[in-house]
């Protein structure tokens, strides 16, 4: 039982890691070029991501949850904002990964049809 | 599912039942944030002091069950009754965990033969929240609260989530399986189905003492609760439940050598329970200012059991409980509700019992007692805006207790509860409360840890029959409370809302059964008596507890909780003495942090759990090493540690954490030269039995989709 749990958390280890070194295998050859600490924060900055807002019917804050656990896991999304008030969600996604009609139809997928508020 | 549908789906999930029966203060109207949710927190809009655990705190530990949902709360203390049977207790304001009115969706549950091990029947993972309420609470659901109560929210029929399974294994070998489906049938009917199977079925003993470190069992629960929300606002929901539980404890099976005469204590315990419920709510008006609402609940509990080759407790428990309700909210700023109740209990016992000679010196054969209370209640609301609220309640009830066949035992009484909270500012809220609470006790499965001993059990000031001893037992507990709570809400580092918090409570017993182990110099005795007995019984505790709560950064959570418990109680030949086994302080630090997206989510927790006085009999015991074990007459001061990893994917979360990382156990758990001395003692429980345990699970969540 120890084993399997030991290999387990080496396995999450080794993900995070896994995730770490690929982020930075996407950033290494402008790092090359940054000498100094400020000025690699404002190369993350300009990272280029896009927000897109959506108008839909949540209506309470289980829509909200049922967003949140599908829309946030879905590829490319980096940030996610739902607004039970404004029945309104938020998406900031990299368009390199992902792109509207792909965030509609995972909305649509499970039962938020949404029309695009601002892009 | 049509728009219409989602939305009556949607508040329905909102609002239990009816208006009636719950209190519901989310902020819909806020933004949800893609956030970690914080896994204890203390509600602001609540009229009393309300702590919920969350769905987030409900998976930052293994969570197996209900018990094991407190460890991030300094509010409740969990510790085991004893050491061979795995029955859990809780501890809220220093007493007992039967002084806690336990509820399921503001049902009355865990009462009675159910209460020494309801708490392990609750799998955590079918729990969506869990609130705890500290002092006296609504007088709607029974004054059974005395200390506080806790309810527990299942998963709903309305969610929408055709199947989630959770599986995790314990490095004690114990497995679980949790199965849950809500299903949506139709724009008015809804149904979840709860499945659970746990199991352990290896023999551990790392402290080598030849016990068990916890029962094999094997526990198979299923519940099926149903929904129906009409656009007009009536609802019924309906439930049933069937439990099984075997479970073995006591000196592992492998000591029994062929041809030993001498056969080996060990507990057998087969618990089954069933139950069926229906609750109706019915507006009477459009706005539903005014409704009617009835709860009508049925359970059956059986429990047979061994402990030990010389005791054996078979006793079943049939209980009825009835809810009329007629609530009516005249403006904004008035409201009133009112009702009638019935609650019956009947049991039926078989208690056979001998120490120490051949002779059974308790032989129970067929014995029934029936406890009832019924009566009418009311309880009328005060808002003044947001500044003020004040809830004062009323339960008039007869209460009857009826042993074998002698006549019953009755008396009128009245409770009345006054809850009072104030926000002169937004930021600052002051709660008050207070009230009378009772309950009838059962003097043995309140104590179910007496039966893991060889000591006689006797009845100083009752009569020496047995029968009477049971009348003598059903003392129905008599019990004030009050309470009070300051809140302040401030913004610190990232939290737009970090808070602290202090309260206060005080519990003063009018009448209460007491289990005395250090009942006279005769040894291994142990009494069951009344606080009236005892000239100028007292028996009262006060609970001091402060909470904060920041996030120092985004996505991190700090909690910081300490609590300390002055319990007295007056016992026969002793006079005003600290309750022992009691701990007298208990710190948490809980730290959460989750990464963007909370994919990964990172829990830790710490507890400091401070020193209770041990039994007179434990103070001169000695280490291998000949030093005394509690100096002092008291327990060690301990830590215990846990941590927990979570990676989230869509549809489904693998973690793997730890329990007691410290590796901070009791020693000397079973006390006694031999089991079958009179000396045996496996009840004087006060920490840990159990060191590291590790664990790994999966959730896995399928969504309802287009």
């Amino acid at each position: 039982m120890k084993k399997i749990f030991v290999s387990t958390i080496i396995a999450m280890m080794a993900m995070v890691c896994s995730e770490n070194i690929a982020t930075a295998a996407e950033t290494q050859g402008q790092a090359a070029e940054i000498s100094n600490v400020a000025q690699k924060k404002e190369m993350k900055n300009k990272k280029e991501t896009k927000v897109l807002k959506l108008s839909a019917n949540i209506h309470c804050k289980d829509c909200a949850k049922k967003i949140q656990e599908n829309i946030g896991f879905e590829k490319g999304v980096v940030g996610l904002e739902v607004s039970v008030e404004e029945r309104t969600a938020t998406i900031t996604y990299n368009p390199a990964k992902t792109d509207v009609v792909t965030l509609l139809a995972a909305m649509r997928k499970i039962g938020f049809p949404a029309t695009i508020i601002e892009q | 599912m049509s728009v219409l549908a989602s939305a009556v789906m949607a508040s329905a999930q909102d609002i239990d039942t009816t208006g009636i029966y719950s209190e519901r203060y989310d902020s819909l109207g806020a933004a949800v944030l893609m956030q970690r949710q914080p896994g204890n927190k203390l509600s602001k809009y609540t009229q009393g002091r309300v702590e919920t655990i969350t769905a987030a705190g409900l998976c930052k530990m293994a969570c197996c069950n209900l018990a094991e949902s407190f460890e991030n709360s300094a509010s409740v203390t969990v510790g085991y009754s004893d050491a061979v049977t795995g029955a859990r207790q809780i501890r809220l304001l220093g007493l007992s965990g039967v002084y806690t009115q336990m509820l399921d969706e503001n049902r009355p549950v865990m009462r009675g033969l159910a209460a020494p091990f309801g708490l392990s029947y609750v799998p955590g993972q079918w729990l969506e929240s869990i609130q705890i309420a500290k002092g006296v609470t609504s007088v709607i659901n029974g004054v059974e609260s005395i200390t506080g109560q806790i309810n527990m929210e299942h998963r709903k029929p309305t969610d929408e989530k055709p199947l989630f399974v959770n599986a995790s294994v314990m490095s004690d070998s114990k497995a679980d399986l949790n199965v849950a489906s809500a299903l949506q049938l139709n724009d008015t009917w809804s149904t979840v189905l709860l499945g659970h199977i746990s199991g352990n079925n290896k023999e551990m003993d790392w402290n080598g003492d030849g016990f068990m470190d916890d029962p094999r069992n094997l526990q198979i629960n299923l519940s099926n609760r149903w929904l129906y929300y009409s656009p007009s606002g009536m609802q019924i929901r309906i439930g049933v439940r069937l439990l099984r539980d075997w479970r073995r404890g006591g000196q592992l099976s492998s000591l029994q050598l062929p041809g030993q005469d001498i056969p080996l204590w060990q507990s057998n315990i087969l618990n089954q329970s069933a139950n069926g419920y229906v609750k109706i709510g019915v507006p009477l008006n459009e706005e539903n200012s005014q409704n009617i609402a009835a709860v009508l609940d049925y359970n059956y509990y059986n429990m047979a059991s061994e402990f030990g080759p010389k005791t054996t407790y078979d006793a079943g428990q049939h209980s009825g409980f009835a809810n009329l309700l007629y609530q009516n909210e005249i403006n904004e700023s008035h409201k009133f509700t009112l009702g009638a109740t019935a609650l019956l209990d009947y049991y039926l016992e078989d208690f056979l019992r001998t120490v120490g000679s051949q002779y059974y010196d308790i032989d129970i054969n067929g014995l029934n007692t029936s406890m009832s209370r019924y009566g009418i209640f009311g309880e009328y609301t005060f808002h003044l805006e947001d500044k003020l609220s004040i809830i004062a309640g009323l339960r008039g009830e007869w209460y009857s207790n009826r042993t074998g066949d002698d006549n019953p035992v009755s008396r009128f009484v009245t409770s009345p509860r006054l809850t009072l909270k104030y926000t002169p500012v937004e930021q600052i809220v002051f709660r008050a409360n207070a009230g009378r609470g009772l309950r009838y006790a059962c003097p043995l499965v309140d104590n179910i840890g007496v039966l893991s001993t060889s000591k006689t059990f006797v009845t100083p000031s009752g009569s020496s029959d047995i029968s009477d001893r049971w009348v003598y037992g059903h003392t129905l507990e008599d019990a004030w409370t009050f309470g009070s709570n300051i809140t302040f809400y401030f913004p610190l580092a990232a939290s737009d809302e970090a808070y602290l918090s202090f309260d206060f409570f005080r519990t003063q017993f009018a009448e209460q059964s007491i289990v005395d182990y250090e009942y006279s110099a005769i040894p291994h005795q142990i009494a069951f008596y009344n606080l009236s007995d005892v000239a100028d019984g007292r028996s009262f505790t006060n609970t001091y507890q402060a909470d904060f709560s920041f996030e120092p950064v985004e996505r991190f959570t700090v909690t910081l909780t300490g609590r300390y418990s002055d319990a007295r109680v007056t016992t026969l030949g002793a006079g005003l003495r600290e309750r022992p086994m009691t701990s007298r302080y208990k710190g948490v630090l809980n730290l959460q942090y989750s990464t963007n997206l909370n994919k990964w989510i990172f829990d830790f927790t710490s507890s400091v759990n401070g020193p209770c006085r041990v039994y007179d009999f434990m103070k001169d015991f000695k280490d291998s090493e000949g030093n005394l074990m509690y100096k002092d007459g008291l327990t060690p001061v301990y830590p215990l540690l846990y941590a927990q990893v979570t990676r989230r994917f869509k549809g489904f979360d693998i973690y793997a954490g730890g329990e007691n990382l410290t590796n901070f156990r009791q020693e000397n758990v079973i006390l006694g030269e031999t089991t079958q001395s009179p000396d045996f003692d496996a009840s004087c429980v006060w920490g840990p039995l159990m060191g590291i345990k590790l664990y790994g699970g999966v959730r896995i969540t399928i969504w309802e989709t287009e």
